[in-house]
């Protein structure tokens, strides 16, 4: 029986550091967790925003919102938030590909607003593409991008070099007005291999027409942000690294790297707990330490990272991101992503419980067991729908020979899958 | 030597100047005395001080023997000072050499002689001392100039308080419930504020609480208030001290930069950096003049250390000095 699911995750983030609107980085407790080391791993919403070719991976429909604050460790304290709408659909169960919506609205203080709205498509290519076997995956984003800022008393009475009032606006808003709206486009491959998928190499590129963002057309162009990243997917969890190249200064380029990791520990008739950690550091004395837990039971996950600048700017604040996702209904299947317990994900955010199936595959009562088990978790893996999950789910209870930490391991995973 | 006058004080050609008239006073609050015999008929005078620093004045006289009103004090210090002297002889503006020369006709951008003025208004709020205008007038046409500044913050504004019984009443202050008692403030509490054309600038001041004066050293003339206000004994940056703290850093001549005035009463050196949102460095303000009684001021002009002009966004300045670091943000518009 077929039944729809319903996701509404509700997510609550608190944080110090903001994502430039148009670079869309550190907006999930997730992804701040590791770092932002996700091209690679890319397999909830926020893929939109890291690597929108991971949006493969997901196979439910979802929907996200999120709020954030930032900068809240200045001694002149600044109001600087961010609230964020994701909306995530596989077509067809994923065999059309997925698509995507996000909307993101960034204020920075009493300065500006920037909004961002996103439409993401991603579809996976043949198992053969490029000649290489694997699961392959592109995507793209589309996005409108207006910033608008906020008429001040200086914008209005402008001052001069002396640094005194002069009494008449500032031209430049004068003349262009206080807002500005452009287009811009993102894509990304993913592209999934080895034992059942395990490896994961992400690349995404970000405002590839570069459009310019300013006012007076003076060349304020948004920043090109090349990601290359690579993740490995293990039953206990997964590591993720991320390299990010970026033209955000007309004349420097900045180059990072971003280290993360997630460690996901079932806790059996509970739900799971996930452990994460990440480190970043590039030029321009760019240093990060992060961290985080999340705890996901069968109604909701809850999430918190923090994540906080070394070197120069360090004593700023820490960052925070706290997210709560809820999830309702029971239904289809998890992602699609080659370990199902390396991240737990469903698609927006919120989470399966993914229990840890027993490490020894063998079962005394009957030898088939394992070659079931195995075939089980790839077909998993890659995506089976929830129908032919539960029957080799079924085959997998009958071949169990009632060995009881098989049997906690099937009820877990059937609970996962709505079924008692 | 001073600048020859040709005009009386309603504007009209002068046809009958005689000469001039030299006063001399040992402080600025004396009552001047004439030290010229004969009228002097040309544009200069010597005198011999003896190591003393005297404050010289003069008077333009027609041939029916009228003087005109005393001009600007001159002092015979290593600065030779000209020096603006309020009424009440302690409230003054004092212009060291390095920027008096604006004064003089080959030295501003109106290729006149420009005068001096004082304004005081009645103070509009309960906290507020004094509330003081110091102008520039155009010579020729006594019109009042505002678009001009000194080129260093030189200028030595200095405000006198009264003091009664230790106290300094603040007359615009409510009344008592008796509807006699005044108001009053410790001398130990008051503050000097500029006013930019928009926003009250706290400065802060030094305080010579014998001779009843505040002081602040500042480029700009224009209002000034005293306000019962407890100065900042260590470092500190109001909010509204950074201005104008969105700014349009194109070249066009507004809002071209930001500025942060900080009270910096221990007159510490200072370090200011801006970042972005990431932690990423963007630029290394140039430390300010640190001159005691003077607000320190740093500025952005929106560039990075390179020269080039930043992205429009919104960035994290840090400023250290003190034992104090002072975080927030501004934002560069484009």
């Amino acid at each position: 029986m077929k039944k729809p699911w319903l996701f509404l995750a509700a997510l609550l983030a608190i944080s110090e550091k903001s994502p430039a609107a148009m670079e869309g980085l550190g907006v999930s407790a997730r992804s701040v967790g590791m770092a932002d080391a996700f091209s690679a791993v890319a397999d909830d919403s926020s893929a939109i925003l890291h690597n929108p070719a991971g949006l493969t991976q997901l196979r439910e429909t979802a929907l996200s919102v999120q709020s954030a604050n930032f900068l809240g460790g200045l001694t002149n304290k600044s109001n600087v938030d961010t609230n964020s709408l994701a909306l995530v659909h596989p077509v067809n169960e994923g065999q059309r590909g997925v698509v995507g919506f996000f909307y993101q609205n960034f204020k920075a203080s009493s300065y500006f607003t920037d909004q961002t709205f996103y439409l993401s498509y991603a579809k996976n290519l043949s198992s053969q593409a490029f000649g290489m076997p694997g699961r392959w995956s592109v995507g793209g984003n589309i996005k409108r991008f207006t910033r608008k800022y906020e008429p001040d008393q200086y914008t209005e009475n402008a001052i001069d070099d002396s640094g005194m009032g002069t009494g008449v606006p500032d031209p430049l808003f004068a003349t262009n007005g206080f807002s500005k709206t452009v287009y811009s486009a993102d894509a990304g491959l993913l592209y999934q291999f080895g034992e059942k998928n395990r490896n994961n190499l992400g690349l995404s590129i970000s405002n590839l027409n570069r459009p310019d963002i300013s006012l007076g057309k003076d060349g304020d162009r948004v920043p090109l942000m090349n990601r290359a990243g690579l993740a490995r997917k293990y039953d206990w969890g997964l590591l993720s690294m991320e390299i990010r190249k970026v033209n955000r200064l007309s004349n420097e380029s900045d180059s990072e790297i971003a280290l993360g990791g997630e460690r996901r520990i079932a806790l059996p008739h509970i739900g799971s707990l996930g452990l994460r950690g990440g480190y970043s550091e590039g030029t321009r004395g760019f240093r990060n330490v992060s961290a985080g837990i999340s705890f996901g039971g069968p109604i909701f996950t809850l999430d918190y990272a923090f994540q906080f600048p070394l070197g120069d700017f360090s004593g700023n604040g820490e960052n925070n991101v706290v997210a709560l996702s809820f999830n309702f209904g029971t239904g289809k299947s998890g992602n699609a992503s080659a370990s199902h317990s390396s991240s737990g994900k469903l698609a927006g955010g919120a989470r399966e419980i993914f229990p840890i199936p027993p490490t020894d595959n063998s079962n005394q009562a009957n030898p088939l067991y394992g070659d079931s088990l195995n075939h089980y978790l790839a077909r998993k893996a890659d995506g089976a729908s929830i129908q032919e999950r539960l029957k080799l789910l079924e085959d997998l209870y009958l071949k169990s020979g009632s060995e009881k930490t098989h049997m906690i391991w099937l009820a877990q995973e059937l609970g996962a899958l709505g079924r008692p | 030597m001073w600048e020859p006058v040709t005009q009386t004080a309603s504007g009209v050609p002068l046809t009958n100047l005689a000469g001039y008239n030299i006063y001399r006073r040992a402080t600025p609050g004396d009552v001047p005395e004439k030290i010229n015999s004969y009228v002097v008929p040309i544009v200069a005078f010597g005198d011999r001080m003896n190591g003393q620093t005297f404050y010289y004045s003069v008077r333009a006289v027609d041939t029916d023997g009228n003087e005109s009103a005393e001009s600007l004090l001159v002092d015979s210090s290593e600065n030779a000072n000209v020096i603006f002297l309020a009424g009440d002889g302690r409230t003054s503006l004092v212009l060291p050499q390095t920027i008096n020369d604006l004064l003089q006709p080959s030295h501003n951008k109106y290729g006149v002689p420009l005068a001096l003025r004082l304004k005081e208004d009645p103070a509009a709020t309960p906290n507020v001392v004094r509330n003081l205008e110091f102008q520039f007038l155009r010579g020729d046409t006594k019109q009042e100039v505002s678009d001009i500044s000194f080129s260093q913050a030189d200028a030595d504004i200095q405000i006198s308080y009264e003091v009664i019984n230790g106290e300094v009443p603040l007359e615009n202050a409510p009344a008592g419930e008796n509807g006699q008692d005044t108001k009053t403030v410790s001398p130990d509490q008051l503050t000097l504020y500029w006013y930019n054309g928009s926003n009250w600038i706290r400065l802060g001041g030094v305080n010579d609480k014998s001779g009843q004066v505040v002081s602040v050293k500042s480029s700009q003339l224009g209002r000034y208030q005293l306000r019962a206000d407890l100065p900042s004994s260590d470092l500190a940056l109001n909010k509204a001290n950074i201005y104008p703290s969105l700014f349009t850093p194109n070249g066009d001549g507004f809002n071209d930069r930001v500025y942060m005035v900080l009270e910096n009463p221990n007159n510490a050196s200072l370090r200011g950096d801006i970042y972005d949102l990431f932690g990423r460095h963007v630029a290394t303000l140039a430390p300010p003049t640190l001159t005691a009684g003077t607000a320190s001021t740093l500025t952005w002009d929106g560039k990075t250390n390179a020269g080039s002009v930043t992205p429009s966004g919104l960035y994290v300045y840090r400023i250290q000095g003190d034992g104090r670091t002072i975080t927030g943000t501004i934002s560069v518009a484009r």
